[in-house]
């Protein structure tokens, strides 16, 4: 360091002070670890971030350098800087002023300095310009930007399939930005309003780039949260900026509308989810007229509800949590005494399938109940004597309560429609969503272990809902069948009432025990030889108390004969009692020999199975390994089969992509079976891979049930 | 989509910097919008006069304006740098939208295809 005069230190402080500003944009300034090694090798400039043994005295780091009043060392470290970055050569003041070529003009200095400095910045300013050309041109061209990133993005289209049935919401908000975010019910509205003005704009341009750059825009607003002047105006000039080649972009700001939606749902192929309708669904109302209800899964807010209810809903499976909720709490206090009451005589009638369905078959087509007319014509259809008990029922109902359970039950049926277009195809053996089928099996459970008629409502309610065939399956047994997909609507419409019913009772307070069926007493087939030590004593545990159950029953059925033999014996009988009366002990006593005929069976099982010792069956190691070579045999060819299926549905994809048609045309299409199946074989996707993909896909033939279990 | 979130993100955190970018200039205007925030007399279009003040100075004013010219070249370098990388960045960043924005315009074929071919 060298030491300064008084005058000279002063000149130096005033000179730093008049240069504070660039000083302080200077300081900001941090040469990287190498710029920092050659300072100190080349420069004689050191650092303390440099190597052990290497520090050298004086300032150390580039912000003491220039706060430094010692001009020396403030140029040296700047002139070092400059030369490491390939800067013009430069030289100290010193030297410059007593530089020959600049004595008669100093302002030469300036210029050569500055001159090849703008010339290199301008060689890489067109150099990149150069680049976003050549993007912009690539981008002007579908196909050529889509060839240009083909090789990177083979997805496979079966899992690609996947994804598009397990979420409905992201069809419905067909934007990656908006997924995860809270919706509430008015911004779901600004939304739609935001995306028409949008898409009004969007068609004056090139469909596909002005879609995407739209959609952009459309996020950037959105991202705000609120599409109000002052954000569009923002995201247009940001646009703008970054699209200068774009024609400036003119958006009215949306008048927002508070409350009520105005508007229905755009119905653009990029704003609007296919499935969706602008109508929404009708809640039909005492007095008042048909309603739009808004549709999309904010836009119904769950209703307010007391603790009971909440708790008795969510029991229910999340999907119908809402539609319940809603449908319970629209109906007046009488409806619902209607419902809980007079519902019970309709859980009677739709006992018998026959009935069910031509209770509400009728009462889909006509949206009412069928009048006498209208049953006597469908007497074909559904036999007279399901005729005669529907007709029974409803003129068995006091006016009253008809008006109220035909338009509750409208309600049902708005309701499962709507709740049906979401459902729309399921089945349990086409589930491949294992949370979806546990759901079922489930519910199927509860169905089987109710306690409680009401339980038992909710859950078979739940089940006829998601289309499974009640009367046919056996849950207890572990098969649950589905309904072909014409039944599912009433099923849909059964299931709603029953679970409603069932809430509905259930908030009443009531606890129906499930009345113990004869049916108890069947013995089963299983042969006790062939069962387990656990197994059999648990069976022979059950049977036992089912005997003990059913002497009590059959104690009971004694008593109600000898007290129906004691009134029969009375003369004051009058003529209309005693038929009745004799009619009821001759199914008294047909019911009691059942049960003896059952019991004895029952008590020759208890024989069978006390006498027989069963197999004990412990597990060896051997079964286990054996179970699992097994497993993972089944897992191989499960990844076989997967992968065959999505081989094929790429095929299938591949052709009708090749085949483009109008989406009306396609509709048809898709309603017609046969046709469909002809005119993808004459596209040259054949039958027989056609009927491979829906068998392997539909849960049959060798990969039966689908479930990797170690039991399997 | 084809939103490429960086850029989205960008413009709320470093919103002047990316609206600046994009008016295409020569390093001339470059050099004089970026100088003029420095130090004036050094632009382009004043380099003449301040070469005449040059002249006329001192020599001590001379050697301080001259100390302050080369100074005033450091910052310029560093905030040229500043601005070359961002430029670069949005290039890319622009790259990446019109990429992707292909890519979704063939996903939303695809999956419209999909749409109308699967759902048996």
């Amino acid at each position: 360091m060298t030491t300064k005069s008084h005058k000279q230190k002063k000149i130096l402080t005033e000179e730093s002070q008049s240069n504070v500003c660039n000083m302080q944009k200077l300081t900001s300034f941090s040469p990287s670890s190498r710029e920092q090694r050659l300072l100190s090798q080349q420069m004689g400039i050191g650092f303390r971030e440099g190597p052990k043994g290497q520090q050298q005295e004086g300032p150390k780091t580039p912000q003491e350098m220039i706060n430094t009043t010692d001009d020396d060392n403030q140029m040296k470290f700047m002139r070092g800087v400059l030369s490491i970055r390939n800067a013009p050569q430069y030289h100290s003041p010193d030297q410059v002023t007593a530089a020959p070529q600049y004595a008669n003009n100093p302002g030469q200095y300036l210029s050569d300095l500055t001159q090849p400095v703008v010339s290199a910045h301008d060689a890489k300013m067109q150099e990149l310009w150069s680049k976003r050309d050549e993007i912009d041109r690539a981008g002007s061209f579908v196909e050529d930007v889509a060839s240009m990133t083909a090789r990177e993005k083979p997805k496979l289209v079966g899992e690609r399939t996947a994804k598009w049935n397990a979420s409905k919401i992201d069809r419905e908000i067909n934007f990656k930005r908006l997924r995860g975010k809270p919706v509430t019910r008015d911004k779901w509205y600004e939304w739609q309003h935001a995306a028409k003005d949008l898409q009004a704009f969007g068609e004056r341009r090139d469909r596909m780039r002005t879609g995407q750059l739209n959609r952009n825009m459309f996020m950037d607003v959105m991202s705000s949260g609120v599409a109000d002047d002052r954000n569009l105006n923002e995201a247009a000039l940001r646009r703008e900026a970054r699209y200068p080649t774009e024609e400036p972009l003119v958006l009215t700001p949306v008048d927002i509308p508070v409350g009520e939606p105005q508007q229905p749902m755009p119905r653009g192929p990029q704003f609007a989810p296919p499935e969706r309708t602008a109508k929404g669904f009708i809640l039909r109302e005492q007095g008042e007229e048909a309603k739009g209800i808004p549709m999309g899964p904010e836009a119904q807010p769950m209703p307010e509800l007391s603790p009971e209810m909440k708790q008795l809903v969510t029991d229910l499976p999340p999907d119908v949590q809402r539609p319940v909720a809603r449908l319970i709490d629209s109906m007046n206090p009488t409806e619902k005494k209607v419902l809980e009451d007079a519902g019970g005589k309709l859980t009677e009638l739709i006992k018998n399938p026959q009935n069910r369905d031509c209770f509400f078959r009728l009462f889909t087509e006509k949206g009412r109940f069928p009048t006498a007319e209208e049953l006597k014509a469908a007497e074909g259809r559904f036999g007279p004597e399901a005729v005669k008990n529907v007709s029974d029922f409803i003129k068995g109902l006091p006016a009253e309560q008809a008006a109220i359970l035909e338009r509750v039950l409208g309600n049902v049926r708005d309701i499962a429609q709507e709740h049906q277009r979401k459902t729309e195809g399921y089945s349990l053996a086409l589930e491949k969503n294992p949370a979806k089928k546990a759901k079922i099996l489930k519910y199927a459970k509860r169905f089987t272990e109710a306690k409680t008629e009401e339980d038992r409502l909710i859950a078979e309610g739940y089940l006829r809902m998601e289309g499974v065939d009640v009367e046919g399956s056996d849950f207890a047994g572990g098969k649950v069948e589905m309904l072909p997909t014409e039944g599912r609507f009433i099923g849909l419409i059964v299931g709603f009432i029953q679970m409603t019913m069932g809430i509905l009772r259930k908030l009443g307070g009531k606890k129906t025990p499930i009345e113990r069926e004869i049916a108890s007493l069947q013995v089963p087939d299983k042969d006790p030889k062939t069962m387990t030590k656990e197994d059999r004593e648990k069976e022979l545990a059950d049977d036992r108390k089912a005997l003990s159950e059913g002497k009590t029953k059959e104690a009971k059925l004694e008593t109600d004969i000898k007290g129906l033999e004691a009134k029969l014996k009375d003369d004051k009988l009058d003529e209309k009692t005693r038929p009745e009366l004799t009619k009821r002990l001759g199914e008294v006593k047909k019911e009691l020999s059942d049960l003896q005929a059952a019991r004895a069976k029952m008590e020759q099982r208890i024989k069978d199975l006390e006498e027989t010792g069963g197999i004990p069956a412990p597990e060896s190691a051997e079964s286990v390994s054996e179970k699992m070579t097994k497993f993972k045999a089944r897992l191989a060819k499960y990844k076989e089969m997967s992968q065959e299926v999505d081989k094929l549905i790429e095929q299938q994809t591949t052709i009708a992509r090749q085949h483009p048609m109008p989406h009306e045309e396609w509709d048809r299409l898709m309603n017609n079976p046969e046709e469909y199946k002809t005119t993808l074989a004459e596209w040259g996707f054949p039958v027989a891979s056609q009927e491979r993909l829906q068998l392997l896909t539909s849960g049959a033939g060798p990969d039966e049930g689908l479930s990797l279990s170690f039991e399997a | 989509m084809c939103v490429d979130n960086t850029q989205t993100q960008n413009t709320q955190g470093t919103d002047d910097a990316v609206l600046l970018l994009p008016t295409r200039s020569t390093a001339a205007a470059l050099f004089d919008s970026i100088m003029s925030g420095i130090d004036e007399r050094f632009t382009l279009e004043r380099q003449k006069q301040t070469g005449e003040q040059l002249k006329q100075a001192s020599p001590e004013e001379k050697k301080r304006m001259i100390g302050d010219f080369q100074r005033a070249m450091v910052q310029y370098y560093e905030q040229a740098g500043e601005y070359f990388a961002l430029l670069q960045k949005e290039i890319s960043a622009y790259r990446t939208f019109v990429e992707s924005a292909a890519h979704d315009h063939e996903e939303s074929q695809a999956e419209e295809n999909l749409d109308r071919g699967i759902a048996v």
